[in-house]
């Protein structure tokens, strides 16, 4: 019996994944990207293709992409639910409430891992349109989305916590918004230790030695700390930090009302 | 008994939504009357285990229902407001619900379901192209498509139309009838009327009374009613109402008689003659007190 | 059916013109974001930017030494304005408020309530934009004002009253620069959609397009015309040029005022066209 509820859990889940408007967003985020490219490879003068590729790569999908995407699920997972009214039916169902979130933020990954290699891989073919072929395309493809994956997981597990543990749409918006782009954003950009505790420096850490082959070229100027985490240090810290935000989105799943509109 | 309440409190911040309720709620069906605000909706919603109470203890077919995936598959709800996904079907979302609820043919249930509620010919629609009764009666579909043992409808009734009113009041009586318990809310008398005897009234978080409908029926005919006549020589009309022991207060004010009387059905029956030996052609008569409000005010203030 | 009662009478007085009605609108949804904790929260932060300047600003003058960054109008452009951090709020600011302006409405049904009165849809528009360009106003004129005041006490440089007032002016309009196309925008996501997360977020990606698409084009392409793709680019290298150049620095982009002008007024214009649109669709669904 709880097959069958887990298995009618993620294909609702899926259904909601795919449904409205915020499909289109998705669409967006992973297809721009590689339009750009495209444009830049086909119009651009003196344009090296592994330059564009590992540009976008670097500056768009591992954190702009990553960051977006889980955003906009994580938070539409649990705020959405509400909003709908049909968090109320998912929560009488024969899977506890934990397992719920577990199922849901599993599908989410997935689903948007799988959107990450499609952004990676088309970027890499449209960087190369008529330039011919980036070496090791596929290779670095593979290592973005893995090193990709990661980010997804930790920053769709902090939406999700997020959506959670606050009750409106906007304090969840804001609890969402003001870690990923102060923290992020300020600490990756300042030489100071704390740097090396952002999610963005861990999954440049990661990608240093997969994509880079470890040296640290034109694309890591804009990386402004004199300390990078290597790819042990940055697997760890970021399983931990997934592991801390899936342990206490099932906590605050456990302990969340659905209080209704009554409560407003 | 399928629910008992020892001492329940729910608060959202400095609001009192169900104040040191204790009760008790057997088998059958069971009325949940109250106005609007009075914390039929929180009681519910802790039944089903989507609140937490503040403190107190609520068991539902002898357990806690907070956190209790066991016990949910048990219980049926049916929301007041309207909480679908649109872009499904009707099929499809009773199907969907019944799947995360265990049930084993999912498909099967579900046609039993939309079968039971009449609404097979708009099945394979999208939901966002149905009507208010048409998305009320989906909504009871999923409540009862895992054949559950309790069903907890909020306010089933509201905003339908007459001929609908008359079919969900149908399906519920359907419900009770196989063996399962039913707990319905509303703030109408005679829509729980309709279908049940049983009671239980709240009002601003605190249980007023519980019992039998007709014994709440006769606490509006025993409460003093307030009676307004609008008559031709109304001052004919008052001074031969004034010689009747029912009548204990005469007012006349801006062309009408507005008369106090602690047993109304007497007044009533007694009216026509007063009237036709005075003289005075009656125009209108109306009461404000003639309504639940009117008798949770005089329990309030008992 | 008899009527009894003839003592209702409809109203035969004046009515309030139809700026007053834009106004409680504007009081309406200004009063609004203050009730969130959080937008309570970024806007002392934004206020927080300014005073730790205020405080800097203290300790040079008392240890009677010119700092680099109060030369000019300096402290004004690189030091709040165009700082990394202060677009950073403006933005998030933007998405928790802005976002929800018209989302909020056609989520609850509430255009109908809006245009059953005697208010047009054009007196709603004006409404919505300006209570957003009014809130962003106050998160960037205020800490602006603050930070001339603060200038004005304790900045070393002795400026001529026609040099103050220039500075003035250039900090108010730099708010508008930053304010009046952002609520555009922002707005303009916000009705595309009811749910006000999603707008907001739609923001986001918008913001983050133009500010990471820039750089990405600009190091492949080794060109400088990709910077002016960058929003925060444009609205900075704008502001740059309302500031009398007494102590010169480098523009941020090789152009002039127009064509960022044109962009972002472009941007502007379009964003407040689809809202109208919009408007008329939601209005029809309904």
């Amino acid at each position: 019996m709880k097959a069958s509820s887990a298995l009618g859990i993620a294909g609702l889940t899926i259904r909601s994944l795919v449904g409205g408007k915020r499909i289109w967003a998705a669409a967006f985020l992973v297809l721009a990207p590689p339009l750009f490219a495209g444009i830049a490879a086909v119009f651009g003068k003196h344009v090296e293709p592994i330059n564009l590729f590992h540009g976008f790569i670097f500056e768009f999908s591992l954190w702009f992409v990553v960051y977006l995407l889980a955003l906009i699920y994580g938070i539409a997972l649990t705020m959405g639910e509400i909003e709908d009214g049909t968090a109320g039916y998912l929560y009488l169902s024969a899977v506890p409430k934990w397992l719920i979130v577990l199922i849901q933020l599993a599908v989410t990954a997935v689903a948007l891992t799988v959107s990450l290699f499609v952004n990676v891989a088309l970027t890499g073919l449209a960087a190369s349109l008529g330039k011919g072929t980036i070496p090791h395309l596929w290779r670095d493809v593979f290592s973005c989305t893995l090193v990709g994956s990661a980010g997804i997981l930790v920053s769709l597990g902090y939406y999700v916590t997020c959506g959670l543990v606050f009750r409106s749409p906007t304090s969840a918006l804001a609890g969402a918004l003001i870690p990923t782009f102060f923290w992020e954003i300020l600490m990756t950009n300042w030489p100071i230790r704390f740097a090396g505790f952002t999610v963005t420096n861990n999954l440049r850490g990661m990608l240093l030695p997969l994509v880079f082959e470890g040296k640290r070229g034109a694309l890591y100027r804009y990386v402004r700390n004199f300390h990078l985490p290597d790819y042990g240090e940055a697997a760890m810290y970021l399983s931990i930090l997934s592991g801390i935000f899936l342990v206490t989105a099932m906590i605050a799943a456990m302990n969340r009302s659905i209080e209704g509109k009554e409560a407003r | 008994m399928i629910v008992e309440a020892e001492r329940l409190n729910k608060w959202y911040g400095r609001v009192i939504a169900l104040n040191d309720v204790s009760l008790s709620i057997a088998p059958g069906i069971t009325g949940l009357l109250g106005p609007n605000g009075a914390g039929k909706t929180s009681f519910m919603r802790i039944m089903i285990g989507l609140m937490r109470e503040s403190s107190g203890t609520l068991k539902v077919l002898g357990a806690s229902p907070w956190n209790n995936p066991a016990l949910a598959v048990r219980l049926g709800y049916c929301p007041e407001h309207d909480g679908f996904y649109e872009s499904m079907t009707g099929r499809e979302f009773v199907t969907s619900l019944a799947r995360i609820r265990g049930v084993k043919d999912c498909a099967a249930a579900a046609s039993r379901a939309i079968d039971w509620v009449r609404m097979a010919e708009a099945a394979d629609r999208k939901i966002v192209t149905y009507s208010r009764g048409m998305r009320q009666r989906i909504k009871i579909a999923q409540s009862v498509v895992h054949q559950p043992e309790l069903l907890v409808l909020d306010e089933p009734l509201t905003g339908s139309d007459p001929l609908v009113r008359q079919e969900l009041i149908g399906l519920i009586r359907n419900f009770a009838q196989e063996g399962g318990s039913v707990i319905v809310s509303s703030h109408v008398l005679h829509e729980i009327e309709q279908l049940t005897t049983k009671i239980v009234l709240i009002h601003r978080g605190r249980l007023v009374a519980e019992g039998d409908v007709r014994s709440i029926r006769d606490l509006i005919d025993r409460h003093p009613h307030t009676v307004e006549i609008r008559a031709e020589r109304p001052r004919e009309l008052a001074a031969a109402l004034a010689k009747e022991p029912e009548v204990v207060e005469i007012r006349l004010e801006n062309g009408s008689l507005w008369i106090r009387t602690p047993q109304p059905d007497a007044f009533y029956s007694k009216l026509p003659r007063i009237a036709l030996s005075a003289g005075a052609e009656v125009k209108a008569i109306s009461s404000p007190d003639d309504n639940l409000e009117a008798v949770f005010r005089y329990l309030t203030e008992q | 059916m008899a009527i009894y009662d003839q003592s209702y009478a409809p109203w035969t007085g004046t009515y309030s013109s139809r700026l007053s009605r834009i106004r409680a609108m504007i009081a309406m949804e200004l009063a609004q974001p203050f009730k969130n904790l959080w937008v309570l929260i970024i806007v002392l932060f934004s206020f927080s930017i300014v005073g730790s300047w205020l405080l800097l600003l203290f300790f040079a003058t008392s240890s009677q030494v010119i700092p680099p960054f109060a030369l000019g109008n300096r402290i004004y452009r690189e030091g709040f304005y165009n700082y990394p951090l202060f677009s950073m709020i403006l933005m998030v600011l933007s998405a928790t408020v802005g976002a929800s302006l018209i989302a909020r409405d056609v989520r609850h049904h509430a255009l109908l309530m809006y245009f059953s009165r005697s208010i047009t849809r054009a007196d709603y528009l004006v409404g919505k934009f300006l209570s957003l360009v009014l809130f962003l106003m106050i998160v960037t004129l205020g800490p602006g004002l603050l930070l001339f005041l603060g200038q004005l006490g304790m900045g070393q440089e002795r400026l001529s009253t026609g040099e103050r007032l220039s500075d003035l002016v250039a900090i108010t309009l730099h708010s508008l620069i930053l304010s009046v196309p952002m609520s555009a925008v922002v707005l303009a996501f916000s009705s595309l959609t009811k749910r006000t997360y999603l707008a907001a977020i739609l923001w986001v990606i918008f913001y983050f397009i133009s500010a990471s698409l820039s750089p990405t084009l600009t190091f492949a392409l080794k060109a400088e015309w990709p910077k002016m793709l960058s929003w925060p680019n444009l609205t900075a290298h704008l502001g740059d040029l309302c500031y009398s150049p007494r102590v010169p620095s480098p523009p941020l982009l090789d152009c002039g005022a127009w064509p960022p002008l044109l962009i972002l007024g472009s941007l502007t214009i379009l964003s407040l066209a689809l809202v109208w649109r919009r408007l008329r669709s939601t209005e029809g669904e309904e």
